[in-house]
């Protein structure tokens, strides 16, 4: 895909998704029937409950609901972070769940970037070092060079010597995205990714976020308790106790 | 990932991770530096024996035996085209003071010396260091001529001469005209007894010293062409050996083999210290495989990000791997330089055994061994750790409470197997010998099992113990050994390890100690007497009873060597275990009875009284048992027998046990009366001096009988003790390095915790412990960890210094308590300081924050 160079924080913040699917591609997420449970003492909870879902190329969906509503699971789920008790998941029209660890790996590596609502970055290793691992491990030329670029982008290229407790929650928010966007993934899974910010920084980080998943067209899928981050998305969906309220 | 990408993560978390890397790294530089200056010792002393192998011989070639040369061995040399032939001739011999010490000046005026008496040009390479110097461009035969000597420092100041005063030798009396400070070919190893004296071979054979048996060997020396190539030197050599006709008595060696005896008993030495240095670098193996571990259960948020970004686990596996292999080879060049450096001090530590020319730092074999060895056991030990990075749940960057992937069979057997071969490998390279590396590994598969079963049965009682501990402090630290993650286990085997090996080496050395430093028994001898003729023996007998000696022994000593034994040749018969037996010349007596202090284990009829003669018609021989089945024979075997150039023949008729420890006069061969009398020989005696007149008794004794040398058996055994000290004094240096590694260990897997700690010293603080009741927590646990190990320590130690005792070394076993006391004492205290040292941080630490972090 295209590489826009212009400057992210600048961007058009009304853009809308690029790449449309079309009714006969196979959708780039789909799940049949996905089941979630997890053992807690004597007791089996069902936290994801025979869930179906769709999600095209390029769209943008949003998933609110309460705590322990079981968006986070889902998540894993979809990004083969996790294996479902029944049911399946599909990316590209491709089952997952039977993918051993090394091929769920390298799945996620090639099409999947994350962005947490902990940042969840490297310790130690500094914000440039973060966004370039990625690079590396695609084993793609000039990678450093790339994510300083990418850095830049985010409006971090003074920054990217700095370790991530030397950066503020937006700062290292933003390093996660250019992390997140550096392989250029299909998909994007962000789990409340303005969860541990204030508001202002938290709009911010999400015009970030939205104008780089225009710019490399990537389907993404959002969890967030907000409301207005919610409708940021193309579709908006509601889970409550493993099941959509409004359908998948 | 590739190799690249792993590289550049690993380095990256090196930095990120510097404060734990230099426990890890110290662990292992412990043990490298260990490996390392033993292996740098023994490959800088061969190197000076390679390299001054010319001076060493002092000469291209070497004919060397026991008993003087066969002339035919001369005469080929002679032959050989361009040689020159000089002679040493090495004997033990009384040398003393010419005029009595002045009225009231205490010391000695006799003394027991080593004498080496040369010909010709010798030495062909090198020189003797002589004080003042000798003079220029001639040989030290021709300044000595039959009127001087050059004496060992040592000699003149127990005699109270200097240069120029004169020494009395045998029935000359010589000028010495120069302190002996140093011979090229001869190492300051091994058991001297006594200081050296040079005389010319005129010189020695003015003053009639003769070779006393068992004392002393003989040597050609020769130097061919300046133009004789190796090659060339080789012929020759062959050419001496064809001449020979393979006497077994006369060795034939040059240059290029290089002191192949001396190199033999170096090389033997660095495989057994250098097994000893391993040990200390598997303990510090065992202290990264805990840290790593500790480590790695702390990055599971990092590893669960890993994957998420899309990092197979293999491909963390490889990274981290390659951090293990990083670290190993850091640890091989810190360690390794260290080991180095540390060889500079043999010197000084050994005082004197070891001249200081001896000592070559640059050791690149050495310390390429001690990179290799730190990398190899540093990956082997890192493999079971690393299963953690298998088993990281990616689900934790959503979940922490995410279950841990499925572990992998295969996986564990292989990490398994990886810490098995590190250690057979590294113990197969260390021992140079697939025998003694099975040993070494069977001892260390004993001392760890029972380590670990002695940790986990300390687990299980403090289990039980903790509730019943009535002050809390006492019960928290208590159950501080029994929780998971605990990190017992791993200390207390790599304590346990150091310490049982220093524990064995004390009590063993203090045996020898004792036994060596031990009152004689009461009524052995103090002295011997030898080279006493039959013809002054009578005289030699009432001076000894004039002046008060008792328990006067005497017998005739005719020297033989062993020529056949039932009809087979003894050439055909020699192997490495009996070749010290065939090849020399042997002493033997004739006696009617046996000594009281030999008992007969087999005879072809019973010994009714002490001889054991049957049968008139045979000449019989008794033979001490060891040395029978050393030489292969028993009742019925014949053996023929050259005495001084006539053979005889004798039947074995018994076999006796010899008490040797009590030091009367025995003999390997006792032949029955009738048969050696027309021999030649002279007579070996021992006498008990009054102890506080042996020197003046000794030096009467060498003024009235001057062939006589008079061999004080306190003084012969505090040289063997000085000499057995200095190569223990090896074995503890690197046992000690072996708890130090262990100590480490235990301050790696506290650090490695310190997260935990601190999260726990907070917890305690917060619901109102004070720093004083967490101080006593952790001493107490701390304190029990070094109690428990030591007391495995103690008991696996005792086992295996009482094998070495009995086993090895036959001697008498006798229990060590306060040996056994100071290791309980040791590992307790060493092991609480290390323990409170290693949580200072945790302690100091404000609860708030440590709360913090973990929330």
């Amino acid at each position: 895909m295209a590489r826009d160079d212009g400057d992210l924080l600048s961007g058009d913040r009304s853009a809308s998704p690029s790449v449309v699917a079309s009714p006969r591609t196979p959708p780039r997420i789909e799940t049949r029937r996905l089941r979630r449970e997890l053992r807690s003492g004597e007791r089996t909870l069902v936290v994801v409950d025979d869930l179906d879902l769709e999600v095209a190329a390029g769209e943008c969906v949003s998933i609110r609901g309460p705590s322990g509503a079981g968006k986070s699971t889902l998540l894993a789920l979809l990004a083969g972070l996790d294996r479902p008790t029944a049911g399946s998941v599909l990316i590209d029209g491709r089952a997952i769940e039977g993918l051993s660890e090394d091929e769920l790996a390298l799945l996620r590596r090639e099409k999947i970037g994350f962005v947490f609502q902990a940042f969840q970055l490297l310790g130690n290793l500094t914000a440039r070092e973060n966004v370039q691992f990625p690079l590396d491990l695609l084993g793609r030329r000039r990678s450093r060079e790339r994510a300083e670029a990418l850095l830049a982008d985010v409006g971090l290229a003074e920054r990217g010597h700095h370790y991530p407790s030397q950066l503020s929650g937006g700062e290292q928010q933003r390093v996660a995205l250019a992390r997140a966007f550096a392989a250029e993934p299909a998909i994007l899974l962000g789990d409340e990714p303005t969860g541990n910010l204030d508001s202002a920084t938290g709009a911010a980080v999400l015009d970030v976020m939205m104008a780089l998943r225009d710019r490399y067209g990537s389907t993404l899928v959002l969890v967030t308790h907000d409301p207005a981050v919610a409708a940021r998305a193309d579709r908006e969906l509601v889970m409550v106790d493993g099941r959509f309220l409004t359908g998948g | 990932m590739g190799p690249g990408t792993a590289l550049r993560y690993s380095l990256w978390e090196f930095r990120g991770s510097l404060g734990r890397v230099w426990v890890w790294l110290v662990c292992l530089s412990v043990g490298v530096g260990a490996v390392v200056s033993v292996a740098g010792l023994a490959s800088s002393v061969d190197g000076v024996i390679r390299g001054e192998a010319k001076k060493l011989l002092a000469a291209d070639l070497a004919v060397r035996s026991r008993v003087p040369l066969p002339q035919r061995a001369l005469d080929a040399i002679d032959q050989l085209p361009g040689a020159v032939r000089a002679e040493v001739r090495e004997l033990a011999a009384m040398a003393g003071r010419a005029a009595p010490r002045p009225p009231r000046e205490e010391g000695a005026s006799s003394l027991f010396v080593e004498l080496k008496a040369v010909s010709g040009g010798y030495p062909f390479y090198g020189e003797l260091t002589v004080e003042p110097p000798l003079p220029v461009g001639r040989t030290p035969a021709e300044v000595l001529g039959d009127h001087s000597a050059l004496v060992a420092p040592e000699a003149l100041s127990r005699l109270g001469l200097e240069v120029g005063d004169e020494l009395r030798l045998g029935r000359r009396t010589l000028r010495i005209a120069g302190a002996l400070v140093g011979e090229p070919d001869r190492l300051p190893v091994g058991l001297s007894v006594g200081p050296r004296v040079i005389v010319s071979v005129a010189g020695q054979e003015a003053a009639g010293v003769l070779p006393f048996a068992g004392f002393g060997g003989y040597r050609a020396l020769v130097r061919l062409p300046d133009e004789s190539s190796p090659d060339d030197l080789e012929s020759q050599a062959e050419t001496v050996r064809n001449a020979l006709d393979n006497d077994p008595t006369v060795r034939v060696e040059t240059y290029v083999d290089a002191q192949p005896g001396i190199r033999r008993d170096l090389e033997r030495m660095e495989r057994y210290l250098g097994l000893v240095a391993l040990l200390s670098l598997l303990v510090g193996g065992v202290g990264v495989a805990q840290g790593v571990r500790a480590w790695l259960l702390q990055r599971l948020d990092a590893l669960a990000i890993l994957k998420c970004l899309g990092a197979r686990p293999r491909d963390l596996m490889r990274a981290y791997l390659v951090q293990a292999m990083l670290l190993g080879c850091g640890a091989g060049v810190v360690g390794g330089v260290v080991g180095l450096l540390s060889i500079l001090l043999v010197p000084a530590i050994l005082g004197g055994a070891l001249p200081a020319e001896a000592i070559s730092i640059w050791q690149p074999l050495a310390l390429t061994r001690g990179i290799l060895l730190g990398a190899f056991v540093s990956t082997a030990f890192s493999a079971p750790a690393l299963l953690v990075v298998l088993r990281a749940p990616p689900a934790r960057v959503f979940r922490r409470t995410a279950e841990p992937l499925p572990g992998s069979r295969a996986a564990s057997v292989i990490s398994l197997a990886a810490v098995a071969a590190g250690v057979a490998g590294s113990a197969a390279l260390q021992a140079g010998s697939l025998w003694l590396a099975l040993q070494f590994l069977g001892g260390l598969a004993a001392g760890v099992a029972g380590l670990c079963l002695a940790a986990l049965a300390v687990r299980g009682i403090a289990r039980r113990v903790a509730p019943l501990c009535r002050a809390y402090w006492l019960r928290h630290g208590i159950s501080a050994l029994a929780r998971p993650e605990s990190g017992t286990l791993p200390a207390t085997v790599a304590l346990g390890l150091g310490l049982m090996v220093l524990l064995a080496m004390v009590v063993v050395q203090g045996h020898l100690r004792d036994q060596l430093e031990s009152e004689l028994p009461s009524d052995a001898p103090s002295v011997f007497l030898l080279g006493v003729s039959s013809e002054e023996w009578s005289r030699l007998d009432s001076l000894l009873a004039r002046e008060g000696a008792v328990g006067v022994q005497s017998a005739p000593v005719v020297m033989a060597r062993i020529r056949t034994i039932d009809g087979e040749r003894v050439e055909d018969r020699i192997d490495d275990s009996n070749r010290w037996a065939l090849t020399r010349q042997l002493r033997l007596t004739y006696l009617d009875e046996l000594p009281a202090d030999n008992v007969f284990v087999d005879s072809q009829e019973p010994v009714s009284n002490r001889a054991p003669w049957f049968d008139p018609a045979v000449a019989e021989v008794s033979v001490e048992d060891e040395f029978a089945e050393t030489i292969g024979v028993g009742v019925g075997s014949v053996i023929a027998l050259d005495v001084g150039g006539r053979e005889v023949d004798i039947t074995v008729t018994s076999l006796r046990r010899v008490d040797w420890e009590g030091f009367g006069i025995n003999f390997f061969l006792v032949v029955e009366p009738g048969v050696l009398e027309g021999a030649p020989q002279t007579r070996i005696a021992a006498a008990r001096l009054p102890g506080e007149r042996e020197q003046e008794i000794q030096d009467q004794v060498v003024r009235a009988h001057p062939g006589v040398a008079v061999l004080r058996i306190r003084e012969l055994l505090q040289k063997v003790v000085d000499l057995i000290s200095n190569l223990q004094l090896g074995v503890r240096v690197l046992g000690s390095f072996t708890v130090a590694a262990a100590l480490l260990t235990l301050a790696g897997a506290v650090a490695a915790g310190s997260s935990r700690r601190g999260r726990e010293v907070a917890l305690l603080k917060t619901i109102g412990s004070t720093r004083l009741d967490v101080l006593r927590a952790f001493a107490a646990e701390y304190a029990l960890i070094g109690l428990s190990a030591s007391v495995v320590a103690a008991f696996l130690g005792t086992a295996a210094a009482w094998w070495l005792v009995v086993q090895e070394l036959e001697l008498e076993w006798s229990f060590r308590p306060w040996a056994v006391l100071g290791a309980l004492v040791a590992g307790g205290l060493l092991s609480l300081a290390t323990g409170i040292l290693a949580s200072t941080r945790a302690l100091r630490r404000p609860p708030i924050d440590s709360l913090r972090e973990a929330s």
